[in-house]
């Protein structure tokens, strides 16, 4: 559940409709599908159960299983989401002030624009909500695990799920929404054909999912090792996956339902990001019968997507250093402090750009930019940490186990074997091609210069990682757990250790 | 007078003559901007000529006349489509109304003689027949001119008015016995009782007829007669001031629209466009339409003049089936003929326009979601088509946001068909096509355009289409089925392991 949480995000909301629009509709959900087995779930499966065979995060766990000298790729996955967090709790204010202003009524959705802008242009206002978002996310945090993330994702969830459907269905009765519904699943024969539409599904699913993050390393890690984690690699693949089609599908309904004709709704649907999802979708919830409940509704979806990301997060960089050793309520003090602090360039940096001289959040966008594509770097470490561990070896001794819902076959090294490292290399090599022969006018976030300032943003990172690894590594270490032991093993081991705990010893029937 | 104090800024009213027992023939002009002489230059409103009372005992003739002018003031302004008409008319044409031409005869048709169709003027005849040369032995024997056959055109051709026998009831006045050009074999003065030179002579050797009868050079310069009566010299008058594309003389009786010739049955050199306006005019009234030589031969008439001097097409309506029209049917007669009155008043701009005709329901929308196609379509006649679709254009606004204009493109049936891109929701559009033809004309659809416009209401389209192309189906299917059903499935499969480890104690 809690996976399923961090999984969705508001970019399962702004960015999954803006790349179906741009890659021809129908012939995006083919490859996107196909990704979410071939790479999302397996990369899901491997943090997962590498979190739950090591007990540690990121770092803890790559210390586990490549040696302490590797503790800064564990770094880095953990550094990504966090860095990601920093701008991620400013996106969480916007959808907070927006669910706030569809509740009372204080956001004008006639002019969604000037609504934006100016809310865009009062940084008291924004940095308001920014501390309100992190406010809420470290009360959640600093409750605990079970007490504080269980709990409340337990709610947010299911309240998500409702809110995004009853939404989706209120927009699909609008007249014109099946036009919406037709072009979201219509496939286009020569954007099929396109090598673009590939890449882009991948990205897409990889970033939804936030496969490569660490997060299900750190869940992993709270998991009990008698714990299911292979269905629920599955579960939160798949119910990120369906939350996504939901909220796609309400869009679409909604731009094509409400919008004067296909153009503007293509239009606004290939815009994407802030301009949908503050502009645009405002504009027609204000225009459409019931927009107003439809909007708080909306909003609301957001606003629990982006906590519950932002709680995984938190945890995330918390799990880390309380493997170093440090009290974890203080560390939820000084993160807290950190995300305030390096949020602020995101609130803050806010530049009239462009032909139209729209005010757009240059930095967030550029963080959004260097970050996201540390995911395909995440996704290497992971790939190299299961080629050393031994890819088979891995799914016998680490991913399946006695107490597993599902068993993991074959398939699995053949996807490691041969389709991953494939799968990486265009990538990678893609995203650089991509980013250094984007002639975009927004420079910080593509082009030759887009591309110095991200390797530049990464180098730094790195480096700074590297050290603080150096200082940690030692720590991290955990002679306990040999992770040459399968997960059976270790729970004999420990059952062993501790014969006053009575466990059934059955096979489990298979299901 | 009295309507000139109602409408000072519409009506502006002045005799153009007088008849022969003193009374004024009064000019009626109707227009926005009445005071200006807006007349003749180029992008000048088009004027049209309506004329009553050519004959006294056609009394329904100036009561038509004066109903259409009555209708133009009383609806200038109005919201609804009579008030959408006239304020277009007014507002756009200069109309000129002659409604009681022949006011002698009118009075003495009714106070003496109910059948009185002519004026009232003395006709002398000497030795050598009627003349105008009156000398103090001569008296009258009869009285009355034939107004309808006194104009110049054709006056001089047999068979169509009463040549000699000046009690006739379309008596064409006098000759004219003039040398006007000059050119007579022996020069004279006119003295009384003096034999006339006849064409061999050099005396009215080249009538009105477009010929050159005596291959001078020079075509019609020394008529034989017509415009001795004053009612026509007053109209000539008019007719030379004003330029005037259309106009209609009113008559009575026989339910019949009538264009040039009369005189001949030889098609004038406009023909098509005369017959086609002719007949739209009487599809609108019911009457028969048809060149006047069809009725019965005319000469000296009023429209085949003007047609023949100024180019007017001009048209007579014969209005009801009998003179003695009882009252309480006049305002019947007179509301059958408004229509096609105000369709003439209005083809003034471009009478050419009638070549192109519409059907009933000319335009065809067909709403989509993004907007909607407008397919304008017309009666095939057999006609070229005068106009070019590169020109056409199709004018919309949405509620009483700003016009904006489409190019048309022509489909395969030859209509012209634009596409309105939607741009709101629940507000009407309004729109009309406008074309310009060959002739440079404006030919608008509907009718009086901008004043009048199509109007509509997108309908939104209600309920579920779940219309997809298969592809569609099968990525839906395929996307959903594996996504939904597959974390469906999941949640099952996990909630019963649940149940399983809790059996297990766990």
């Amino acid at each position: 559940m809690a996976a399923l949480g961090a999984a969705i995000g508001t970019g399962n909301i702004w960015r999954f409709p803006k790349e179906v629009a741009n890659n021809g509709g129908g012939s995006f959900m083919i490859p996107y599908v196909i990704f979410l087995f071939t790479w999302s779930i397996p990369i899901l499966l491997v943090e997962f159960n590498a979190g739950k065979k090591s007990r540690k995060g990121t770092m803890g766990t790559f210390t586990k299983f490549l040696g302490k000298n590797k503790a800064w790729m564990g770094a880095w996955m953990a550094w990504i989401s966090t860095a990601i967090g920093f701008y991620y709790a400013v996106v969480m204010g916007w959808t907070l002030r927006y669910a706030y202003g569809s509740l009372t009524g204080s956001v004008s959705f006639s002019d969604a624009r000037g609504s934006w802008e100016s809310f865009l242009a009062s940084p008291l206002l924004v940095v308001l909500f920014q501390v309100i978002a992190i406010a809420i996310t470290a009360i959640i945090v600093y409750r605990g695990v079970e007490k504080g993330v269980e709990r409340i994702n337990k709610i947010l969830i299911p309240a998500l799920f409702i809110l995004l459907i009853a939404s989706m269905i209120r927009a699909l009765l609008l007249p014109g929404a099946m036009e919406g519904v037709a072009y979201l699943f219509t496939p286009k024969m020569d954007s099929l054909l396109n090598g673009k539409t590939w890449i882009s599904a991948l990205a897409q699913s990889a970033w939804s999912c936030s496969a490569g993050m660490g997060m299900a390393i750190t869940y992993g890690a709270y998991t009990r090792r008698k714990d299911d984690t292979n269905l629920n690699t599955f579960l939160t693949g798949l119910g990120d996956t369906t939350i996504a089609l939901v909220a796609g599908i309400m869009i679409f309904a909604t731009v094509f339902g409400m919008a004067p004709n296909i153009g503007a709704a293509e239009d606004a649907i290939a815009e994407g990001g802030s301009g949908l999802t503050f502009i645009h979708l405002p504009n027609l919830f204000g225009e459409m019968p019931g927009g107003s409940l439809i909007a708080i509704a909306f909003f609301l979806a957001m606003a629990f997507a982006a906590l519950t990301s932002m709680i995984a997060t938190y945890e995330n960089a918390v799990k880390n250093f309380v493997d170093a050793g440090w009290e974890r309520k203080k560390t939820i003090r000084m993160l807290t402090v950190g995300m305030l602090l390096l949020g602020l360039p995101s609130a803050l940096i806010i530049l009239p750009v462009g032909a139209d001289r729209a005010y757009l959040p240059v930095f967030l966008d550029n963080q959004d930019f260097v970050w996201g594509l540390g995911l395909v770097v995440s996704g290497g470490f992971i790939y190299y940490m299961v080629f050393k561990y031994g890819i088979t070896r891995f799914r016998k001794n680490v991913i399946n186990s006695k107490y597993s819902d599902i068993k993991i076959g074959k398939w699995f090294d053949v996807l490691f074997k041969y389709v991953i490292p494939l799968e990486l290399l265009i990538m990678g090599g893609w995203f650089v091609f991509q980013t250094i022969t984007d002639p975009t006018e927004e420079w910080w976030m593509g082009g030759i210069i887009g591309f110095l300032i991200m390797l530049a943003q990464w180098a730094i990172a790195i480096a700074l990682l590297i050290w603080l690894s150096n200082k940690l590594k030692n720590r991290l270490e955990d002679p306990e757990i040999s992770p040459d032991t399968s997960i059976d093993d270790d729970i004999e081991m420990i059952e062993n250790a501790e014969p006053e705990v009575v466990y059934a010893l059955e096979e489990p029937e298979p299901a | 007078m009295f309507l000139e104090q109602s409408y000072p800024d519409l009506v502006k009213l002045w005799s153009i003559g007088q008849t022969h027992e003193g009374r004024e023939i009064w000019c009626v002009k109707v227009s926005d901007r009445v005071q200006l002489q807006d007349d003749g230059y180029p992008g000048s409103e088009p004027n049209a000529l309506l004329v009553g009372a050519h004959h006294g005992n056609e009394w329904i003739s100036y009561e038509v006349a004066l109903y259409v002018l009555n209708f133009l003031l009383q609806h200038y302004g109005g919201d609804d489509e009579n008030g959408t008409m006239a304020t277009y008319l007014v507002d756009t044409r200069e109309t000129y109304f002659v409604p009681m031409l022949n006011a002698d005869g009118v009075q003495y048709s009714h106070e003496q003689e109910r059948g009185w169709r002519k004026n009232r003027e003395p006709n002398y005849v000497n030795e050598f027949g009627p003349t105008k040369i009156i000398t103090p032995d001569l008296v009258p024997i009869s009285y009355g001119v034939d107004i309808n056959r006194n104009y110049g055109w054709a006056w001089h051709e047999a068979g169509g008015s009463n040549v000699v026998v000046t009690s006739g009831s379309s008596y064409r006045g006098p000759p004219d016995n003039v040398d006007n050009d000059g050119d007579a074999i022996i020069q004279i003065d006119l003295t009384p009782g003096y034999l006339p030179l006849g064409p061999d002579e050099g005396v009215d050797e080249d009538p009105w007829d477009g010929v050159d009868n005596d291959n001078d050079g020079e075509v019609d310069e020394d008529p034989a007669g017509g415009f001795s009566s004053l009612e026509t010299i007053a109209m000539r008058k008019l007719g030379d001031s004003h330029q005037f594309p259309v106009a209609i003389t009113y008559h009575s009786y026989s339910e019949l629209i009538l264009w040039p010739w009369g005189n001949t049955p030889e098609p004038p050199r406009d023909a098509p466009v005369l017959e086609k306006l002719g007949t739209r005019m009487a599809e609108m009234n019911g009457y028969r339409p048809m060149q006047g030589y069809e009725l019965y031969p005319v000469t000296g008439e009023f429209n085949d003049w003007f047609y023949s001097q100024y180019g007017t097409f001009g048209y007579t309506f014969e209005v009801g089936r009998q003179h003695n029209i009882p009252a309480d049917e006049i305002i019947e007669h007179c509301e059958r003929n408004l229509l096609p009155s105000l369709y003439l008043i209005h083809s003034a701009d471009n009478p050419y326009g009638s070549y192109v005709r519409f059907n009933e329901n000319s335009t065809v929308c067909r709403a989509g979601r993004d907007g909607m196609d407008i397919e304008l379509s017309f009666v095939d006649e057999g006609y070229p088509i005068p106009w070019s679709p590169d020109e056409a254009r199709l004018h919309y606004r949405w509620g009483d946001k700003p016009w904006k204009s489409l190019p048309v493109t022509e489909t395969r049936e030859g209509n012209l068909t634009a596409f309105v891109p939607r741009e709101y929701r629940d507000i009407p559009l309004s729109y009309y096509f406008e074309m310009v033809d060959t002739n440079g004309g404006r030919i608008t659809e509907p009718l009086y355009a901008p004043y009048q416009t199509h109007v509509i209401l997108f309908q939104e389209e209600t309920g579920i289409h779940l219309d997809f192309s298969f592809g569609t189906w099968m990525v839906l299917l395929f996307t959903l089925g594996v996504i939904w059903g597959g974390f469906g499935g999941g949640i099952v499969k996990a909630m019963r392991s649940q149940r399983r480890r809790d059996a297990l104690g766990n």
